[in-house]
């Protein structure tokens, strides 16, 4: 894996509680009742923490899946990840969609927790082995894509998911990787050129 | 969030065909179902006192606790290690030196392995025999007074007089020797 995925231990400095106002362009994409949410919480309403949760559990569950590759274990990090994220109150500034923020934290989650699983196992502790997981869906169409998307450097085949299944925005990526925004625009660009000149996904940029 | 284009294949905006993105998504986007006890651990965890301790402080506090356990571990290794053999105690001559009070602390003093009790023994070991010239330790300048004193025909104390048979002699010198090394080697530990 890349040297972006081993880096993974660095907290998101963007979204660090800082005393700097955050820009206006970033946050003005944040969703307002992620905003207000935030504000009840760090004054003491744990309903608006529950409300969180309820809003952003299933994005962290699936993302912590793709990571683990294992249904308990993606419940484990889901629990570390919101046990992380409630110790930040008070005082948790949200400087970008909150997706943004929880997308490190589940990420190194899940290397600590295969570090864990590692001492056990052998397997490279340094490394996720993204969408390693058996899709839901089956039939040709998609297990010949899955396919293709497992064989792409782990870096490429992490922004292409956070660009189209996730909907991130680039500026996203290199936020929540933080990797500069020229590093992200060329993996994907990589990506969808491996995708676009392989037999068996050129189909999807031919029609 | 995905920036608007008209171009599908813009790599420079990062867009993709719509369905490849879609294909994407089916494959990609799990409906994972969360257990209840999941939710109920986790949002049990709000009403828990203290608030929990973020993973990367935890992760701090691990790796400083498993550093200092490891270094007291091999602290003591390396001390076990210096370990020398237990000296077995001087044989008891008589019969009233096995009744003595000072042979019983000697016996017990010498089971003793750790130098802090060592330490905390001195006063006890100045009490013994042995200690000829009294300066509180019996060590080999004990077992020299008394050689030169035999030697030289001096007066002799009958305090020296180890065996207990009634008169002080090189014999008495090897005890109080043999009791200054083993208290010596001890001590250095």
């Amino acid at each position: 894996m890349g040297d972006a995925m081993v880096s993974g231990a660095r907290a998101p400095s963007v979204l660090s509680m800082t005393s700097d106002p955050p820009p206006s362009g970033a946050r003005a994409n944040i969703p307002r009742v992620d905003l207000d949410l935030v504000d009840r919480a760090n004054r003491g309403d744990q309903s608006a923490l529950s409300q969180l949760y309820e809003r952003h559990r299933d994005y962290v569950a699936r993302l912590a899946l793709r990571f683990t590759g294992d249904r308990e274990d993606a419940m484990d990090v889901l629990q570390e990840t919101f046990i992380y994220f409630f110790g930040r109150f008070p005082g948790f500034e949200l400087r970008a969609k909150l997706t943004t923020f929880l997308y490190p934290v589940v990420r190194n989650c899940a290397l600590s927790h295969r570090r864990k699983k590692a001492r056990a196992n052998p397997v490279d502790p340094q490394s996720l082995d993204i969408a390693a997981h058996a899709p839901n869906e089956t039939g040709w169409e998609l297990e010949t894509l899955h396919a293709v998307v497992r064989l792409l450097p782990e870096p490429q085949r992490e922004v292409v998911l956070m660009r189209f299944v996730d909907d991130f925005s680039m500026a996203e990526i290199a936020e929540a990787l933080e990797i500069p925004l020229g590093t992200v625009k060329s993996r994907l660009h990589h990506a969808l050129n491996a995708l676009r000149e392989d037999e068996n996904t050129k189909r999807y940029f031919d029609r | 969030m995905r920036d608007d284009t008209n171009n599908p294949t813009d790599f420079d905006s990062g867009e993709a065909p719509e369905a490849l993105i879609s294909d994407l998504k089916r494959l990609y986007q799990d409906d994972l179902r969360i257990p209840e006890a999941v939710d109920r651990a986790i949002l049990d965890s709000l009403h828990e006192a203290p608030a929990p301790i973020p993973w990367r402080s935890a992760k701090r506090i691990w790796w400083t606790t498993g550093i200092t356990a490891a270094a007291a571990g091999l602290t003591l290794i390396v001390w076990l290690q210096g370990q020398p053999t237990p000296q077995a105690p001087p044989p008891p001559n008589t019969a009233d030196q096995l009744a003595s009070g000072d042979m019983r602390q000697r016996s017990a003093f010498q089971a003793l392995d750790a130098p802090s009790m060592l330490a905390e023994s001195d006063a006890m070991v100045a009490s013994v025999k042995e200690d000829v010239d009294g300066d509180g330790q019996v060590n080999i300048l004990d077992a020299f007074l008394v050689a030169r004193a035999v030697e030289s025909g001096e007066s002799l104390d009958p305090a020296w007089d180890m065996t207990g048979d009634g008169s002080v002699s090189m014999t008495d010198v090897d005890l109080i020797a043999n009791a200054a090394v083993s208290l010596s080697r001890r001590s250095l530990q």
